[in-house]
C-alpha cells in the first residue's frame, strides 16, 4: 500500500485569486525517497503542508489525501504526530528546548510514552545520529547543521513511518547540507522510512532520490524516477531544467540517450563517452577537432583598458569597464581574536579590493569569513595590523532584518538617507561611485546628491531594488526575497562605495540570484566595489571577478573563477568537478556546452535560440537568458509568493482585515479606533458585592499592617483576651492580616471561577480571545491550597522561629503567592504559540539585562512585563515578569532576593494587564510610561526596599528603618523609573502593535 | 542558618564555605566570602543605628538615640547570616542548575518547565542578536556607545525592539514544530535523566533525620541565645554541646558526601 496518496488535490489560500495547488495526483510508495521540486511559488510547501492536519494552512481544500488508505482528516492527532514527522527549514526556530537530550525527548513526552521507553529511544536515536557526544550540550551552542540534524533526530525518535521535509538545507552551508542529506538517505535506506522532501538545491538530493515530482504553478509537470526526469522535463519544455544539477543539464542539452546521470561521477562518465564518440565521428569525417576549452577570457582582466576585444559572455552580460587598479579597501597583516585567551580567528590577513571589482570569499563554515568581513567593514578592529577604506562602506548582514528598526520600509530608507555619519576627508573625496548612481548620467557633481528631494531618492532606490510596491509595508512582514531587496535598499541608501555582503544568496531561488547579479553588475559599472562572503559556489563562479578561499585565518589561493575552480580542487562547482581533465577551464555548465558546441566560441557566441512560446533556451539546456530572467522575475513580483500567502493566512487576517499582498497598509493606530474595532472590548464586570467585599478586605489588611507595625494593642477592649500570651496575641494579629489579604485577593482576582460570563471573550486571566473557560476543579483546589499555605507559614514563623526571621518567612510566603499563578497557568493548558511568545518575551527581558554593552540603568524587564500585560492579558504579564527574573537569576546571578523580584515584577505585569483590560490604562505610550515609572518607585521599590531591611535586620523592621530603606533606595528607584518610562515611551507602541498582530495571527 | 547562636553560625558558615571551596575552587570561595563582608558591615551599621533595643550604650548619636552594643553585635550576627546565605546560594548555583530545576518542575508543572526550557534556549541567541545589531550600527555611529545619554538609551531601546521583532517572527515556526510533534495531546509524560537510586534515598533519609534532630534541639532550646536586652553568656552545657555537634553533622553533610565520592572515585581510578 502506498504511504500517501493524493487524488486531485486542490488548495487555495484564503482570499487568494488562484489555486495554490491544482488537481495534484501523486502517490508516494512505501520506503521511497521522493523529491518535490519547483520554482518558488510553485506550491511545494503547500503540498507538504496538506499532508498533515496540524500543518494545514487556512484555505479551502478539495480532493483526497489518503494516509495508508485512510483520509488524513479522519486520522487522529496522536497517530499523525507519531507517524508523520515534519522538519522545516529554519534550524533556529524549530528547536524548542534548551538541551539536546531534552529536544530528543520532547516529542516522546508529548505523545505520552513511558519514561523508560523514552530513555531507550532517546539513547538509540542519539547513537544512530552520532549525537551521543553532544548529548548534554545546549542547543544554542550548536551550529546550523547540527541543529537541523537534531531536528531530524527528534522527529525520528518517534519512529515515524514517513518524514516530510520542507527545504531543510536551504539555510545551511554546502558541507552541512551534504551531511544532512546523507544522513537522511541513510535513514531511508536502513529503516525504510518514507521520505518526502521539497528542495531547491537538487545537486545533493537527486543522487539519493527514487522519485522526482516537478511542480509548476500548482500542477504536477513531471513525476518520474530521476533517470527519466530530464527527458520528461525537456518534453514539457519546463523551465525547471535550469534548476537541475549540472550533469542533468549537460545530458539534456547534448540530447543524450539512455539513463540520465544524476551525480557528478555519472556526469563525468557521460562526458567522457560523449567526447570519445564525437572524436570518433570527427575522425570518421576527417575533421580536426580542437581541444575543447571553455571561454578563457570570460573574466574581465584588470590591466587591459576597455577595448573592442572584450569578450561577450554568450548570455548577453556586457563586459564591465575597467579602470586601472584603484584600491577600495586594503587590509594589511591583520590579527583578530574574540577573547584575550582565545585562538586567533584572523591570522596574518592581507587583502586588497580594487574599485569596481566583485570579490567573492569562499570557505568552510565557521572558518572566520564573516569576521574578515567585519574587519573590512570597520565593525571590528584588529588587534594588530590595519584596515584602510577609501570610501563609504555599506554592510548587508547575514540576517538582513537586523538593519530594520522602523515601521515601514519607506521610513527605513529615509532613516538610512539621513544618517549622520562621521566621514573622513578621504571618504568625502572618494565618495563618488555610488552617489553617481542616483544622479543623472549627465550630472556627476557631488552637490547633486544634496539637491535631491528625499522622497524622490526613496522612490528611485525602491525602483532599483524593485520594492516600489512594498514601501508602506512593515519590513518584518515581507517574504525572504523581499526582505533581502528591502535590506539592500537600506544599504544602498547610504550611498556606499564599497558594498560588503554576507551570504546574500542564502535561501534564495534562481530568479533572485539573477536579479542580484544584474544589480551588482550595474553597481560595479559605476565604480562600486563589492565584497561578498558566500558559500554559494555556483553564484560566485558565474558572477565574481575574483574568488578567494578563506582558510586558517587568511585568504589563500585567490584568482579569477576559472583559475580558482578549474584546477581540480574539491571546493569547486559541480560543472568544474565534472569536466576536470576533460574540458579545460570549464567552470559552469554554459562553459562546458560552449566548449563542446562551438569550440572557442568567441565570435558572436551562441545564438540565443529561444523557443518563444516556452521561453526555453534550447541550446543551453534550459538556462534562463538574462532577459527571460528579468521577465520571469517581474512576473513573479506580480504574483504573490507562497511565503506571503502563508504568512498572511496562518491565522486570521491582519488588523485591518486586508490581505497582506494588497495595497499599502496605513500605519495602524495603537489604541485608536482600528485596534478597538478588532479587539473584543471586554469590561470585566465587577459586581457590587465583590467590589465592596474587596474594598473592605483591603482596608482590613491595611489596618492590620498598621497595627502590627505600630504595635497597637487591639485587645484592650476585650478584657477576657488580655491574659493571652504575647505569642498568641501576635498570632491572632497575623491571622487576621492573612485572612483579610486572602479575602481581598479572592474578591478582586479570581475571575476564572465565574463561569457565567461566557460572552466576555477576553478576560484578564486568559491569553486567548476565546470563551472564558472556568478553571478545572483540580487547579482551583490547588490554587486555594497554595493560598492557604500563606497563613500557615506565617504562623510557623511566629511560633517556631519566634518572629525573628521574617526574611525567611516572607520569602516563603512570596513563593507561595507565586504558586497559584503558576498552577492556574498550568491548568489552562497553554497552546504552543502562547508558550513560544511568552518564551520570546522572557528571553528578551533576560537578555536585555545581561547584554554587556547595555547601559546599566537600562533594565527592560519591567517595561516588557507591562507591555506583555497590556497586550496579552494580565496573566501573561505576570508570567513574563516572574519568569524573566527567575531565568535571569538562574543564568546570571543567583541572589537571595529572587522571590521578591519575581513577585514584584509579576505583580506589575499583572496590574498592567488588569488595568488595561478595564480601560483604566490606555494603550498609549505616555500613560504607559507614567505607569511604568510609578510602578518602579511604588511597587518595585515598595517591595524590594523592605525586603532588604528584612534580610539585613529582621528585628529592626519598624517605621524608621522602613523610611531609611526607602530613602537610601530612592535614588536607584528613580533611575529605574526613568529608564522604564523612557523605554516605554520609545518602544511601547511598536511592541504592542507587534504583539497584537501576533496574537491575532496565531493565538 | 536561621539560628542565632554564634557557635551555630560559625559552624554553618565554615561548612558552607568549605563546600564552595571544594566544588568551585579556593579563589571562588574567597571571593564569595569577601563579597559578603560589605553586606555584613552594612547590616551591622543598620542595626547599630536603627535598632534601639539593648542596654549597654556605647555612645550617643547627635539625634539623641544611643548606639547599643547589643544591637551592634546583633547586626554582626545578621551580617554573618547574610554572608552565609550568599555563599550557600553560590553553592546551589553550581548544584541546582537549570537542568535540575526543570527536572523538579517537570512532573508537577510541565508547562512552566517547558517555558523555562524554551526561554533558556532563546536567551543566548538573543544576546548574540543584540550584540550583532549593536555592532552593525557602530559604523553609522548609532550603536549603544555613541552619543549622549538620551541617544544611547534610545539606541538600546531600538536594538532591543529590533531583536524582539526578529525573534517573534519565529514564533509560528516554533509552534508548528511543537504541534507537529504532538504538543497539546493528553497524557503528557515527563522525562528526566535523573533517577532516584537507593543511595539517594538513603542520603535523603539521613539528611531528614539530622534535620529533624536539629529542629528538635532548636525547639528545646539548645541554641537559645538572646541579644536583647542583654547578651546571654556563652555557656556550653551538655545539651548545648550536643546540639552543636548535631548541627555540625547536619551542615557538613553535603561536603562530606561529595568528599567521600571523590575519594572513592580517585581510589578506583588509581587502580587503572
Amino acid at each position: 500500500m502506498d504511504c500517501f496518496t493524493l487524488e486531485n488535490l486542490t488548495f487555495s489560500y484564503e482570499s487568494a485569486a488562484e489555486n495554490a495547488l491544482d488537481g495534484v495526483t501523486l502517490s508516494f510508495r512505501e520506503g521511497s525517497f521522493t523529491v518535490i521540486c519547483g520554482e518558488s511559488g510553485s506550491g511545494k510547501s503547500t503540498l507538504l503542508r496538506c499532508l498533515k492536519t496540524s500543518l494545514l494552512p487556512k484555505g479551502s481544500v478539495s480532493g483526497k489525501v489518503l494516509f495508508r488508505g485512510v483520509p488524513i482528516s479522519q486520522t487522529d492527532a496522536r497517530t499523525q504526530a507519531a507517524k508523520i514527522g515534519f522538519v522545516s527549514q529554519s534550524p533556529e526556530a524549530q528547536t524548542v528546548t534548551d538541551t539536546v537530550g531534552r529536544e530528543l525527548a520532547f516529542g516522546l513526552e508529548c505523545v505520552g510514552v513511558s519514561p523508560d521507553t523514552i530513555r531507550r529511544r532517546v539513547a538509540s536515536t542519539a547513537t544512530f545520529f552520532g549525537l551521543n557526544e553532544i548529548f548534554y550540550r545546549r542547543t544554542s551552542e550548536l551550529s546550523g547543521g547540527q541543529k537541523q540534524l537534531l531536528a531530524l533526530a527528534a522527529v525520528t525518535a518517534l519512529s515515524p513511518e514517513v518524514i516530510i521535509l520542507d527545504e531543510p538545507t536551504s539555510q545551511l552551508d554546502p558541507l552541512a547540507a551534504f551531511s544532512f542529506t546523507e544522513m537522511l538517505a541513510r535513514l531511508n535506506r536502513e529503516t525504510g522510512v518514507t521520505v518526502i522532501i521539497a528542495e531547491q538545491r537538487l545537486e545533493n538530493v537527486l543522487p539519493f532520490a527514487t522519485d522526482v515530482a516537478v511542480l509548476d504553478r500548482g500542477r504536477v509537470v513531471c513525476s518520474a524516477p530521476p533517470a527519466e526526469i530530464a527527458a520528461c522535463l525537456k518534453k514539457n519544455g519546463s523551465v525547471m531544467t535550469a534548476a537541475m544539477p549540472a550533469s542533468v543539464r549537460v545530458f539534456s542539452a547534448l540530447s543524450g540517450e539512455g539513463e540520465c546521470p544524476v551525480s557528478v561521477a555519472g556526469g563525468r562518465a557521460f562526458l567522457k563517452e560523449y567526447m570519445s564518440e564525437s572524436r570518433g565521428k570527427a575522425e570518421n569525417a576527417k575533421r580536426r577537432v580542437p581541444q575543447p576549452h571553455a571561454f578563457a577570457e570570460r573574466e574581465k582582466v584588470f590591466e587591459s583598458a576597455a577595448s573592442d576585444a572584450s569578450p561577450v559572455n554568450p548570455h548577453g552580460m556586457h563586459a564591465r569597464q575597467k579602470t586601472r587598479g584603484e584600491i577600495a579597501v586594503f587590509a594589511d597583516r591583520c590579527y583578530f581574536r574574540y577573547g584575550k585567551n582565545d585562538a586567533d580567528i584572523i591570522k596574518n590577513f592581507s587583502f586588497t579590493l580594487y574599485r569596481g571589482e566583485f570579490f567573492a570569499l569562499l570557505g568552510g563554515n565557521g572558518s572566520g569569513k564573516t569576521t574578515a568581513l567585519k574587519l573590512l567593514g570597520g565593525i571590528k578592529k584588529p588587534y594588530s595590523g590595519r584596515v584602510n577604506a577609501n570610501g563609504r562602506i555599506g554592510v548587508l548582514p547575514q540576517e538582513p532584518r537586523m538593519l530594520f528598526s522602523k515601521d515601514t520600509v519607506r521610513e527605513e530608507i529615509l532613516h538610512a538617507l539621513s544618517g549622520k555619519r562621521v566621514s573622513t576627508a578621504a571618504e568625502k573625496s572618494a565618495a563618488r561611485g555610488a552617489s553617481a548612481f542616483f544622479a543623472d548620467e549627465n550630472d556627476v557633481s557631488d552637490t547633486c546628491r544634496t539637491s535631491f528631494d528625499s522622497n524622490t531618492r526613496v522612490e528611485k532606490i525602491a525602483e532599483i531594488c524593485k520594492i516600489s510596491h512594498l514601501l508602506d509595508r512593515d519590513p518584518f512582514d515581507l517574504s525572504g526575497g523581499e526582505t533581502l531587496r528591502a535590506a539592500l535598499a537600506v544599504v544602498l541608501a547610504q550611498s556606499p562605495d564599497i558594498l560588503l555582503l554576507d551570504e546574500p544568496t542564502n535561501g534564495t531561488d534562481a530568479a533572485f540570484k539573477s536579479y542580484l547579479a544584474k544589480l551588482l553588475s550595474e553597481l560595479l559599472s559605476r565604480g562600486v566595489s563589492v565584497f561578498a562572503v558566500s558559500h554559494d559556489v555556483e553564484f560566485c563562479a558565474e558572477h565574481a571577478d575574483r574568488c578567494g578561499l578563506f582558510f586558517d585565518g587568511a585568504i589563500i589561493s585567490d584568482g579569477t573563477p576559472t583559475e580558482f575552480f578549474s584546477d581540480g580542487s574539491l571546493y569547486a562547482t559541480a560543472a568544474a568537478r565534472m569536466s576536470h581533465g576533460i574540458i579545460k577551464n570549464a567552470v559552469t555548465v554554459e562553459d562546458i556546452l560552449t566548449a563542446l558546441s562551438f569550440g572557442n566560441g568567441r565570435n558572436g557566441g551562441i545564438q540565443n535560440q529561444h523557443d518563444d512560446k516556452k521561453n526555453v533556451c534550447c541550446d543551453c539546456g534550459g538556462r534562463l537568458c538574462e532577459d527571460d530572467a528579468s521577465a520571469a522575475f517581474s512576473a513573479e513580483l506580480r504574483r504573490p509568493s507562497e511565503d506571503d500567502r502563508q504568512a498572511e493566512t496562518q491565522g486570521k487576517a491582519n488588523v485591518h482585515g486586508l490581505p497582506l499582498t494588497e495595497m499599502h497598509r496605513g500605519k495602524t493606530e495603537v489604541g485608536g479606533s482600528a485596534e478597538r474595532r478588532n479587539e473584543t472590548v471586554c469590561k470585566n464586570r465587577l459586581t457590587p458585592l465583590r467590589l465592596i467585599s474587596g474594598v473592605l478586605f483591603t482596608a482590613a489588611a491595611a489596618a492590620m499592617l498598621v497595627v502590627i507595625c505600630a504595635k497597637i494593642n487591639i485587645f484592650s477592649p476585650f478584657p477576657s483576651l488580655q491574659n493571652l500570651t504575647p505569642t498568641l496575641k501576635s498570632l491572632i494579629k497575623y491571622s487576621l492580616l492573612t485572612v483579610s489579604l486572602f479575602g481581598a485577593v479572592l474578591s478582586f482576582g479570581s475571575k476564572a471561577k465565574k463561569a457565567g460570563e461566557a460572552e466576555c471573550a477576553e478576560t484578564e486571566l486568559s491569553l486567548r480571545p476565546r470563551k472564558n473557560a472556568p478553571l478545572p476543579r483540580r487547579t482551583a483546589f490547588a490554587c486555594a491550597g497554595a493560598l492557604l499555605l500563606i497563613p500557615v507559614t506565617v504562623m510557623f514563623g511566629v511560633f517556631f522561629l519566634k518572629n525573628k526571621n521574617s526574611g525567611i518567612v516572607s520569602a516563603a510566603v512570596l513563593t507561595e503567592c507565586l504558586l497559584p499563578f503558576f498552577i492556574a497557568f498550568e491548568g489552562k493548558k497553554p497552546k504552543a504559540a502562547e508558550l513560544a511568545v511568552l518564551a520570546s518575551l522572557c528571553a528578551a527581558g533576560a537578555a536585555g539585562r545581561a547584554a554587556f554593552f547595555m547601559l546599566p540603568q537600562f533594565k527592560p524587564v519591567m517595561a516588557l512585563a507591562v507591555v506583555a500585560g497590556v497586550s496579552l492579558g494580565a496573566e501573561s504579564g505576570f508570567l513574563v515578569g516572574a519568569v524573566t527574573m527567575l531565568v535571569s537569576n538562574i543564568m546570571f546571578s543567583q541572589g537571595p532576593w529572587t522571590p521578591w523580584q519575581m513577585f514584584s515584577m509579576g505583580i506589575i505585569g499583572f496590574l498592567a494587564g488588569l488595568l488595561a483590560d478595564r480601560g483604566l490604562l490606555p494603550r498609549r505610550r505616555a500613560p504607559l510610561a507614567v505607569f511604568g515609572g510609578v510602578c518602579a518607585v511604588v511597587i518595585y521599590g515598595g517591595i524590594m526596599n523592605p525586603a532588604s531591611v528584612l534580610m539585613y535586620s529582621p528585628q529592626a523592621l519598624n517605621a524608621k528603618t522602613l523610611l531609611a530603606s526607602y530613602a537610601s533606595g530612592f535614588a536607584l528607584d528613580i533611575v529605574h523609573a526613568l529608564a522604564t518610562a523612557f523605554f516605554l515611551f520609545v518602544s511601547a507602541e511598536p511592541l504592542i502593535k507587534m504583539l497584537t498582530r501576533i496574537k491575532n495571527k496565531y493565538l | 542558618m536561621t539560628l542565632r547562636h554564634p557557635a551555630a553560625q560559625l559552624i554553618c558558615f565554615f561548612c558552607v564555605l568549605l563546600w564552595l571551596a571544594f566544588g568551585g575552587g579556593k579563589t571562588r570561595a574567597l571571593f564569595a566570602a569577601a563579597g559578603g563582608i560589605p553586606a555584613a558591615a552594612l547590616a551591622a551599621l543598620i542595626n547599630a543605628l536603627f535598632n534601639r533595643a539593648g542596654s549597654t550604650v556605647l555612645f550617643r548619636l547627635p539625634s539623641g538615640g544611643g548606639v547599643t552594643l547589643e544591637s551592634t553585635l546583633y547586626g554582626v550576627s545578621s551580617g554573618a547570616m547574610l554572608v552565609t546565605v550568599l555563599v550557600l546560594l553560590a553553592c546551589s548555583e553550581r548544584v541546582l542548575d537549570d537542568e535540575r530545576i526543570t527536572a523538579l518542575f517537570g512532573r508537577r508543572l510541565p508547562s512552566l518547565a517547558l517555558l523555562l526550557s524554551m526561554t533558556l534556549r532563546a536567551v543566548p541567541s538573543f544576546v548574540r542578536c543584540l550584540t550583532e545589531i549593536n555592532a552593525l550600527r557602530r559604523p553609522a555611529g548609532r550603536s549603544a556607545a555613541d552619543g549622549n545619554l538620551r541617544q544611547r538609551m534610545r539606541s538600546c531601546a531600538e536594538i532591543l525592539t529590533s531583536a524582539m521583532r526578529i525573534s517573534l517572527e519565529g514564533v509560528s515556526l516554533t509552534a508548528e514544530s511543537m504541534n507537529s510533534r504532538g504538543y497539546g495531546l493528553a497524557g503528557r509524560t515527563s522525562f528526566s535523566q535523573y533517577r532516584f537510586s537507593a543511595r539517594d534515598i538513603a542520603a535523603l533519609i539521613y539528611f531528614l533525620t539530622l534535620g529533624a534532630a536539629v529542629f528538635a534541639c532548636a525547639v528545646k532550646g539548645g541554641f537559645s541565645f538572646d541579644y536583647f536586652p542583654r547578651i546571654s553568656h556563652l555557656r556550653f552545657d551538655a545539651f548545648c554541646t550536643v546540639s552543636c555537634i548535631v548541627y555540625f553533622l547536619f551542615c557538613i553533610f553535603p561536603f562530606a558526601y561529595n568528599l567521600t565520592e571523590v575519594l572513592r572515585w580517585t581510589a578506583s581510578r588509581s587502580k587503572i
